[in-house]
């Protein structure tokens, strides 16, 4: 296996609801409980879950935009937890960010060539590469856009052109790790297709590592090597992507996959559906126990036993494959 | 064969923008039979919105209009029509269940006032009996413990939550025909499960028709009958859901089918995405609108508009050069 790049080990971030500068917050959203995993250099590692399941939080404790409470991510052999933001900025470098909405995560103001610029300048970093091209045009190349766009600004490119920019922009530092929040969903279904091959393309060719977060799940079942699935701030099941897909041990992944329509009428007919009643319940107020087992169709199924609500469920390794882990207390019926 | 509920021809819908006259809808045929469930398919400003907003005369006034064609709903002309006599039909023949849950709902009146306006608006019950058959609405599309429920705001209620309420204020007037406008986009996969459930399963009982509206193949797949995919504002193929699915013959279609990955099949390479982007509305072209996007086109397509044709038995294209075995939807050989 290669070199872990990104590690990320019982991380729990929880936001302050009420209270004040005075007043001490009575009630914590808790975003993100007890959540472990690691990259490997050059590996795409899929995030999914429904909204509210904590997957961007994860994502954004990476990059330091929000402050966990427990846990470390060690970045590349660094622990990021507790730098300074001036102890930072040399890391920041290793790990960029590419957003959902290519509409606002780009400066109006600033024209192509500024937003490519900005942050070479800021990491200190050369204007002109060993070949003594602009770097800039070198970048706007890599992502398949015309160099004499340099000058243009955001608003005269379509949203598909504007993701490009976006990932020109990560990739100006040269990151190692690349965390991709729901890179396409905000763009259109043919124009989705052109920006997952880029970030295929750019892995192979530049070896980068890509936590790519999505609720899409076929589009994540297609770019990651492995596969994790959130619910309700913690992980339920990690695994290989083709096993994950292939084999779900977990009721929730189960009835995730079976949820998702798949654009052929014939296995549509066919299909069982899971249909999980209610809603995701609050992080507020979180259940006791298993977090999903006011949903959960197997612990009905199986007479509701009790543990369920008594402990909370560790990721195990399943018996024949150590690297495929599920949080339940009765995974062996789901095999 | 059954009776025609919905005809509507060359629909033509046109806007004045500050970008420049839109023209959004540009000749849209199709028509949905009693109880038939049809989904229009396309992708952002294809104008499978704007044809739906144009049935119940819901466009902006100030900028837009529909400049040609007609929309028969049961033989009556609905483009033209009153706004008293469209008030009529609008919520109570013919409802609408709209993508934003929280936008489409009014903040300041509980869900029981919403319902109750609108049985009282169209004469279907009053008063005391009115909010009763709210509870009854409620209680219809799943919606746990009704009779809290209904006196609460939109604000109280969850995503799915609010969906299936907008749901049950569409029913209350026991429509013909619903207009679906994209109802699971703004949901979480298992919550789009239930409601794409609960809008077949009240289909089929309530004998309604229904106009999926929505840019995910997926969905269209397992909840309709019929299809019509739209480009550029008019319909570039139209058949029987399932057939289209697995054989399309319009490139645009095949290259949409083939551009998505898919759960139910082992991942095969890169994908093959369609080059290129959708159309500058403001500009009409001389030949087919997909032309500059097209793997086939020839000589022929940048001249001519091509128009809707059979293809073959229950498909047309509009295409001059229509893929007659592509088998974009089977495994890619």
């Amino acid at each position: 296996m290669n070199k872990v790049i990104l590690k990320i080990e019982n991380l729990s971030i929880r936001f302050p609801m009420g209270g004040s500068l005075f007043r001490k917050a009575k009630n914590y959203v808790h975003a993100v409980n007890d959540v472990s995993l690691e990259i490997a250099k050059g590996e795409t590692l899929g995030l999914v879950g429904e909204s509210g399941s904590g997957k961007t939080t994860v994502g954004r404790a990476i990059v330091r935009v929000n402050h966990p409470h427990k846990g470390s991510i060690i970045l590349d052999e660094e622990e990021l937890l507790g730098k300074s933001p001036k102890e930072m900025r040399p890391l920041r470098r290793k790990v960029q960010m590419v957003f959902q909405d290519p509409y606002s995560s780009l400066d109006p103001r600033q024209s192509v060539r500024q937003i490519l610029t900005e942050p070479l300048i800021t990491h200190n970093l050369p204007l002109k590469n060993s070949a003594g091209e602009d770097r800039v045009e070198e970048l706007l190349t890599l992502v398949g856009l015309d160099p004499a766009f340099a000058s243009r600004y955001p608003h005269q490119f379509s949203g598909g052109q504007r993701q490009r920019i976006g990932i020109a922009r990560a990739l100006a530092v040269e990151p190692e790790l690349i965390i991709c929040d729901e890179p396409i969903s905000a763009l259109d279904v043919s124009i989705q297709a052109q920006v997952v091959n880029l970030l295929e393309s750019l892995k192979e060719k530049l070896g980068i590592a890509y936590l790519f977060i999505a609720h899409d799940l076929a589009v994540v079942k297609h770019i990651s090597d492995r596969v994790a699935v959130m619910y309700l701030g913690g992980i339920v099941e990690i695994a290989d992507s083709e096993e994950l897909y292939r084999n779900p041990r977990h009721p929730y992944t189960r009835a995730l996959l079976s949820a998702v329509p798949v654009p052929d009428a014939n296995v549509e007919k066919l299909r069982q559906r899971t249909i999980l009643k209610g809603d995701i319940p609050s992080p507020t107020n979180m259940p006791p126990g298993c977090a999903f087992n006011t949903r959960c169709p197997l612990r009905e199924k199986l007479g509701n036993p009790s543990i369920c609500v008594e402990q909370r469920p560790q990721l195990v390794s399943i018996l024949n494959s150590k690297k495929h882990e599920v949080a339940c207390h009765f995974q062996e019926e789901n095999s | 064969m059954m009776s025609k509920l919905l005809e509507v021809s060359d629909l033509r819908v046109e806007f004045n923008s500050r970008q420049g006259h839109v023209k959004a809808v540009r000749g849209l045929n199709y028509s949905i039979d009693e109880g038939q469930a049809m989904a229009l398919v396309g992708e952002s400003g294809s104008g499978k919105s704007v044809s739906a907003l144009a049935l119940l005369n819901l466009l902006p006034k100030k900028t837009s209009k529909i400049s040609a064609g007609s929309i028969k709903f049961r033989g009556q002309e609905l483009v033209g029509l009153s706004e008293r006599e469209m008030r009529k039909l609008r919520g109570g023949s013919i409802a609408m269940i709209f993508q934003d849950p929280l936008t489409s709902l009014n903040p300041v009146l509980t869900i029981s006032q919403q319902i109750v306006e609108q049985l009282e608006e169209h004469g279907k019950a009053k008063g005391r009996l009115a909010e009763k058959r709210a509870i009854e609405l409620l209680d219809l599309v799943g919606i746990p413990a009704p009779e809290q429920r209904v006196n609460q705001y939109p604000h109280q209620l969850s995503g799915g939550m609010r969906q299936r309420a907008m749901i049950a204020m569409a029913l209350s007037c026991e429509p013909t025909l619903l207009l679906a406008d994209e109802p699971t986009t703004a949901l979480d996969v298992t919550i789009q499960a239930q409601i794409l459930e609960l809008i077949a399963r009240l289909q089929k009982e309530l004998g309604m028709s229904l106009l999926l509206i929505t840019h995910d193949l997926g969905v269209v797949a397992g909840f309709t009958e019929k299809l019509t995919v739209m480009y550029a504002g008019s319909a570039v193929e139209q058949g029987n859901t399932a057939e289209v699915l697995a054989n399309p013959t319009h490139p645009y279609t095949v290259g949409l089918l083939r551009s998505i990955p898919r759960l139910d099949r082992p991942r095969e390479g890169l994908l093959v995405p369609i080059p290129g982007m959708p159309p500058d509305m403001t500009r009409t072209s001389e030949g087919c609108p997909f032309e500059p996007r097209c793997d086939f086109s020839q000589d022929k397509c940048s001249g001519d508009i091509p128009v809707m044709t059979p293809v073959f038995e229950n498909r047309s294209a509009a295409c001059f050069f229509p893929q007659l075995n592509s088998h974009a939807g089977q495994v890619n050989s």
